[in-house]
């Protein structure tokens, strides 16, 4: 069984820490192996974030929706024959846009939406 | 994008429905405004079942103006009884305004980052709507001047018969307009936005919902 340099290094640091091996090691051969598992180790989770960060940025984020949330958002979408979502979605950053101008095929001419809702308060 | 939590607002119907429609409406460019803070995470909007009925009643109002004024010709009344009363406009009419409906309604609950609803089961007390009349008497509204228009093609009319061809008409904040204002304080809203200039004649106190009339 083959193991990674940086698990290598780890396991080795590790069991030299916990002193169960140092004994077999010479003592000038410890300094050197515990700056290479430290170098090891800083690199690695340099590459930890950095994948991290990547990861984010590039996969959609999923949201568990609150049960009492979801019951409200189920109630209101079968009211209106949609099909129901389920607690755990995936989190869209861009949903807001997209309601922005979903309705426009309602006018070819300009509309006046605050003049009418005045009018049907006032009626 | 903001570090802190969003705070939560209330949009008036107005505002919902004109970032729906997109350029078709006239104040497009106020409500875009806002949604784009809210897409910052600035705000999160709160909607509640009031605003959700008001939204429904006025895109079958719209769809309504929108079909009477496809008509093509100049049809007499009795034509367009016969059309209000038949049911291919009926039809067309409650068909439209439920995709329109339907759609703002899909994508708003899936949407769990910058849309929040009414709890269920909410009940609001007596003192709510108690402190609307308060409101309503301390509102001092104004008298317009409004000329007569055909509501197909939009042109000015005058009177036949008395050659008028204006009326006077009062106008402020109406008890919709308070209902909607005190059901986002019972929300917990901070700020209440309205496109809606009547609104600014609202004495709201200080500690209360803020009311930001959204104004070019």
């Amino acid at each position: 069984m083959s193991l990674e340099p940086q698990k290598l290094f780890s396991r080795l640091w590790s069991s030299i820490r916990e002193g169960l091996i140092s004994t077999f090691f010479p003592s000038d051969l410890l300094h050197p192996i515990e700056k290479a598992a430290q170098y090891i180790s800083t690199k690695f989770e340099q590459n930890v974030i950095l994948e991290t960060d990547m990861i984010l940025k590039q996969t959609t984020l999923k949201t568990i929706i609150g049960p009492e949330d979801h019951c409200q958002r189920l109630y209101l979408r079968s009211l209106t024959g949609l099909p129901a979502i389920p607690r755990t979605i995936n989190e869209n950053p861009g949903s807001v846009t997209d309601l922005k101008g979903c309705l426009s095929w309602i006018s070819k001419g300009k509309i006046d939406v605050t003049g009418l809702i005045r009018e049907i308060r006032d009626s | 994008m903001t570090d802190s939590a969003p705070v939560r607002i209330y949009p008036d119907t107005n505002i919902l429905v004109s970032y729906s429609l997109g350029d078709s409406d006239e104040n497009f460019e106020l409500a875009e405004k806002l949604f784009e803070e809210v897409q910052n995470n600035k705000y999160k909007i709160v909607v509640s079942n009031f605003t959700l009925m008001e939204t429904l009643h006025a895109l079958r109002t719209i769809v309504t103006k929108m079909k009477y004024q496809e008509l093509a010709n100049s049809p007499s009344q009795g034509d367009l009884i016969q059309i209000a009363n038949s049911k291919p406009f009926e039809e067309t009419v409650h068909k439209d305004s439920m995709k329109a409906f339907s759609t703002i309604i899909d994508k708003i609950t899936k949407d769990t980052q910058h849309f929040s609803f009414e709890p269920d089961g909410l009940t609001y007390p007596n003192e709510t709507f108690a402190a609307g009349l308060p409101l309503l008497l301390a509102t001092k509204g104004s008298f317009r001047v409004y000329r007569f228009r055909c509501q197909k093609c939009n042109s000015y009319l005058k009177c036949s018969s008395c050659r008028v061809d204006s009326e006077i008409v009062y106008k402020e904040a109406n008890a919709p307009d308070l209902v909607q204002l005190l059901i986002s304080e019972r929300l917990g809203c901070k700020l209440f936005f309205t496109m809606d200039k009547y609104f600014a004649n609202i004495p709201i106190k200080d500690g209360r919902v803020k009311i930001e009339v959204l104004a070019k």
